[in-house]
């Protein structure tokens, strides 16, 4: 009951203190009166009553305690001591909330990422219970393999895990009928996958099943992006007739703008602009089409509420045993019968999607902890530096009474205060840090579109400003109130947790800077690594060839060779040639290199298959090793050949000429020639074994056109177009860019995972030498009688400055020990952001030499300033 | 220490809700100058220590509080028992008589 009004009292503290008096002024009056009217003087009255109330300040203050809640009293009065004080130190007070703000707002911008990645449940309905399944090669290490159609036809017939499954299948369409040829990102896709996923149209419909039929497939759903770009956000659209690969789509529906499924991590690259229904024909459900059982096809399915992934997982590996059987010669080697140990496996989407990007958030909040644990170190010392500074005061009013909890109640009260603070300022840093963070991702995501500030991530703020403020109030506020006593009893100052304090940010920096050193030595060696080839000079254009005007429909390579005819004419043309498929990276361009002579199994069965023109190895300055180009003759109908990288070669015939052997692809293909190894991908060191066969003889609809200009030529990117565009006015022509600018971009986001923890390491060694600089200063600014007494007497300055540095050295020392026993220890984790960099001697050496030369320097200069006090007046101020 | 405080906390508070139930409205010093005269002058506490006690009380319900004008002319402070007071004050009386038989028959039998 009573709980309010000591609230309220509180506030009126003067009324308060006038009632409590008034209180005992009337008790001693009464009793004055009464022995003055017994013959007393008024001053023996007095003194008499006085004597027998007690001591009246005592009384008064208890009674105030308890009419007041005199916690809360105490904690107002040391909030308010602490705002004062820490104001006093402007300066140095905003140094380290700065770096405080920087430390959580860096730990707040990255939980944010990852409570958009990876807490906050994926943007589909039921999304708990999707699956992604794949397939498994066990015995050849291929695995998480997207499944052929026909294997999901007979997964959906058998399993009775799921409610729903869908598939979907991307790739580049040819949007005709606008300005130019546009070609757009389009997904081919079971009606179902729309009901999967739960979304609906904003407009029109999605797909029924009756769309995936032979017949009713030319219709079309349109991204409200597209919709918005390319028909002006015409809610008309919907029964518009619009040219896709040449063919009439009618337009059936539009997309919800909130509606993506771009997931990198599942390779989908960018976001779809337009769906289509797959076509569910013959050609590609049955295992007899040519390319049925090489089509793969992202396969999505949702579980039956109730059943465990673990039983769906458990009926997989039954229907792919199933499969094995039904079919040997599709998952068995030929002719040699060996089992592949083909199974099938589910993955929860959102661990298919979050996968990799996930690892990396965890990481990066490692080490963005680290750099706050190190601001917290410095936070702490320049709590105890000041909690020390105070001892004096703080030494009487132990000795008035003030009990030892209240001190440690006030010590924290500071910390709290800069914490709150420190908290609010890195709200807004980690706001700025987020939006920073995804505009610049080079592979991004919707699901990390969608990271903002909500209920979690304050949370995450409130209990990570506590933890801070425990860390950093803690050491101070113990030691404070314990040095008074040691001082009281006219003893030293306690300095340990100082020391110890340096030599944890050393290690925590030690740590940061070995991960970042590795990153960027793994970027050097790749840059550095040889590639194979010239770059400079190349530039790269992507088509999307449909059906080939029915001139040439004979064969649809000859389109492309009219190109290239083309382009040749253009002036400052040296050589031009196809690439098939997406060149960078090579992944997906990955097949299986059947039984041959000499299988080398390891280097065979990830060897990349390229389909290139005859000038491809002039154009990239390709060393022709052994034998001879692609020609015009290499054409269908004629005796199928190839040409390998001088690895492959080496591998499969280490004794003796590959020229003239025979490799199955999976048709027998004769090697013509042999050519310098090559390294495409720019993530690794390691070149790609290769295989080429001519743009002549095999023909896919996906393809790239590389182009050697002459040294002193601009690229004529509109006269390349218009020289497509001179053979077939329909060709969209899209990506265009220099080979420099495609390299760079597939190096992107090491490059960017390199230089946010290049960043951190140097916050982190910033903060770290910022600590030890005050440290010493602190030190010294103790010592400074000492120092000018030794200097008057004649001490040697080497000997001054070996007593002010000697333990900042061996603390230092002790640091860079811890630090790298632990950058050794957590060597193994850095493997997952970088394929190249490992931690070695040089490395490790390099460091370590960094942080103790930092930590001198550090000494350095607040002791020299120390030696030139004059002796007078360091005596004279203390 | 503690403990030695709550049992003469517990004593004064006795006296007061006793007082208070025999007297009605009350001011500080009368409370006092008649627990004096009652308890014979055996009680020997300082007079000021009834005063957190008065408070406390009264933050715990069992006392209420009112200013008023003394006899003498003076603004002073008025307690009264509240219906929480009395119901204390029962119980503390049962316990008390409860200890104070219990103590004196184990001193009968000693």
């Amino acid at each position: 009951v009573s709980a309010p009004r000591r609230f309220v009292n509180l506030f009126r503290r003067r009324a308060l203190e006038r009632e409590l008096d008034a209180e005992v002024q009337f008790h001693l009056e009464s009793r004055i009166a009464i022995a003055v009217r017994a013959g007393r003087t008024r001053a023996e009255a007095e003194a008499e009553a006085r004597a027998a109330f007690g001591h009246v300040g005592r009384v008064t203050e208890s009674m105030r305690e308890i009419r007041t809640m005199t916690r809360l009293e105490s904690l107002l009065q040391d909030l308010r001591y602490g705002a004062r004080s820490l104001a006093r130190g402007r300066f140095s007070t905003a140094a380290v909330a700065a770096t405080l703000a920087l430390g959580i707002g860096a730990n707040v911008a990255i939980f944010t990422l990852l409570n958009a990645l990876w807490l906050r449940p994926l943007p589909y309905a039921n999304a708990d219970r999707l699956v992604v399944l794949e397939d498994s090669f066990t015995r050849t290490g291929i695995t998480h393999v997207t499944p052929t159609v026909p294997e999901f036809l007979d997964v959906r017939a058998w399993n009775r895990s799921f409610d729903a499954m869908a598939f979907l299948d991307h790739r580049d369409l040819l949007l005709t009928g606008g300005e130019e040829p546009t070609r757009v990102f389009g997904g081919r896709v079971t009606a179902s996958f729309f009901r999967v996923l739960g979304a609906d149209a904003a407009l029109g419909r999605v797909f029924t099943d009756l769309d995936n039929q032979p017949g009713h497939e030319q219709v079309a759903l349109l991204s409200d992006g597209l919709w918005r770009r390319a028909f002006g956000a015409d809610p008309a659209v919907v029964g518009r007739v619009i040219q896709i690969d040449r063919r009439p789509h009618q337009v059936v529906g539009v997309l919800p703008a909130g509606f993506a499924f771009d997931h990198p991590s599942i390779g989908i690259r960018e976001p779809a602009d337009v769906y289509v229904p797959f076509l569910m024909s013959e050609y590609y459900t049955s295992r007899q089409g040519s390319h049925s059982h090489l089509r793969r096809v992202l396969a999505l399915a949702r579980l039956r509420p109730g059943v465990a992934i673990d039983a769906a997982r458990a009926e997989m590996q039954l229907i792919a045993a199933r499969l094995t059987q039904a079919h040997p010669e599709l998952y068995r080697n030929r002719p040699s019968g060996e089992d592949m140990g083909f199974t099938m496996l589910l993955r929860p989407l959102h661990d298919a999607v979050a996968g990799d990007a996930r690892t990396v958030l965890f990481l990066l909040l490692a080490c963005v902890a680290m750099v706050l644990l190190i601001a917290c170190a410095n936070t702490a010392q320049f709590l105890l530096a000041r909690a020390l500074q105070r001892r004096d005061e703080v030494a009487v009013r132990l000795a008035l009474g003030a009990s030892r909890g209240r001190l440690v109640q006030q010590f924290l009260c500071e910390a709290f205060g800069l914490a709150a603070t420190a908290t609010i300022l890195g709200l807004a840093a980690a706001h700025l840090l987020v939006r920073g963070f995804v505009a610049l991702v080079p592979t991004t995501s919707p699901l990390l579109a969608r990271a903002g500030v909500d209920a979690s991530v304050i949370g995450f703020a409130a209990a990570l400003a506590a933890l801070c403020a425990l860390l950093f109030g803690l050491l101070p506020a113990w030691s404070g109130s314990h040095a008074t006593r040691r001082v009281v009893r006219g003893r030293g100052v306690a300095v340990q947790p100082h020391y110890l304090l340096v030599a944890v940010e050393v290690a925590l920096s030690m740590v940061l800077l070995a991960g970042a050193a590795v990153l960027v030595r793994g970027l050097l060696e790749i840059s550095l690594a040889p590639r194979g080839y010239t770059a400079e000079h190349v530039t790269v254009l992507q088509l999307r060839l449909t059906q080939p005007r029915p001139e040439l429909r004979q064969n649809g390579a000859l389109q492309y060779e009219a190109y290239l005819e083309a382009i040749r004419q253009v002036p400052g043309v040296e050589a031009a040639s196809v690439l098939s498929g997406q060149p960078v990276p090579l992944t997906d361009a990955e097949f299986v290199i059947g039984e041959h002579a000499g299988d080398a199994a390891a280097l065979a069965r990830r060897t990349a298959r390229l389909i290139v023109g005859p000038e491809y190895f002039r154009v990239l300055q390709v060393p022709m090793l052994e034998g001879r180009a692609f020609t015009l003759q290499d054409r269908a109908g004629q005796p199928p050949v190839a040409i390998v990288t001088a690895d492959v070669a080496r591998r499969l015939w280490p004794n003796g000429s590959a020229i003239g052997r025979q490799l199955r692809l999976p048709q027998p293909t004769t090697i013509v020639g042999v050519v310098g190894a090559t390294r495409l991908s720019s993530a690794q060191t390691d070149s790609t074994p290769q295989v080429y066969v001519p743009s002549l003889q095999v023909w896919e609809p996906n393809a790239s056109i590389w182009i050697r200009t002459a040294a002193n030529v601009t690229p004529p990117i509109p006269a390349f177009k218009q020289a497509i565009w001179s053979v077939a006015p329909d060709q969209a022509v899209f990506n265009i860019r220099s080979m420099e600018e495609m390299l760079s971009r597939s190096v992107a986001d090491p490059r960017f995972r390199t230089a946010l923890l290049a960043a951190f390491a140097a916050l982190a060694l910033l903060m770290s030498s910022a600590g030890v600089y005050g440290l010493v200063s602190y030190l010294v600014s103790q010592r400074t009688r000492e120092i000018a007494i030794r200097a008057a007497i004649g001490a040697q300055r080497r000997s001054l400055y070996w007593l002010v540095s000697r333990q900042t050295v061996v603390s230092t020392c002790l640091g860079v020990a811890v630090g790298l026993a632990a950058a050794v220890a957590l060597a193994g984790l850095l493997t997952r952001f970088t394929v190249v960099g490992r931690l070695d001697l040089p490395i490790l050496a390099g460091i370590a030499i960094l942080h103790l030369a930092i930590a001198l320097a550090a000494t350095y200069v607040p002791a020299r300033r120390a030696f030139q006090l004059d002796a007078m007046r360091a005596l004279g101020t203390n | 220490m503690a403990k030695h405080r709550d049992h003469l906390q517990g004593t004064i508070d006795l006296l007061v809700l006793r007082t208070l139930a025999a007297g009605g409205t009350l001011h500080g010093f009368a409370i006092s100058e008649r627990i004096q005269l009652v308890s014979r002058e055996t009680l020997k506490v300082e007079e000021g220590s009834l005063y957190p006690a008065l408070h406390r009380m009264e933050e715990a319900g069992w006392i209420a509080s009112e200013w008023g004008t003394s006899d003498n002319n003076r603004r002073a402070r008025y307690y009264t028992l509240t219906r929480t007071g009395r119901r204390q004050l029962a119980d503390a009386e049962a316990k008390w008589e409860t200890l104070v038989s219990g103590v004196a028959r184990v001193l009968r039998q000693a």
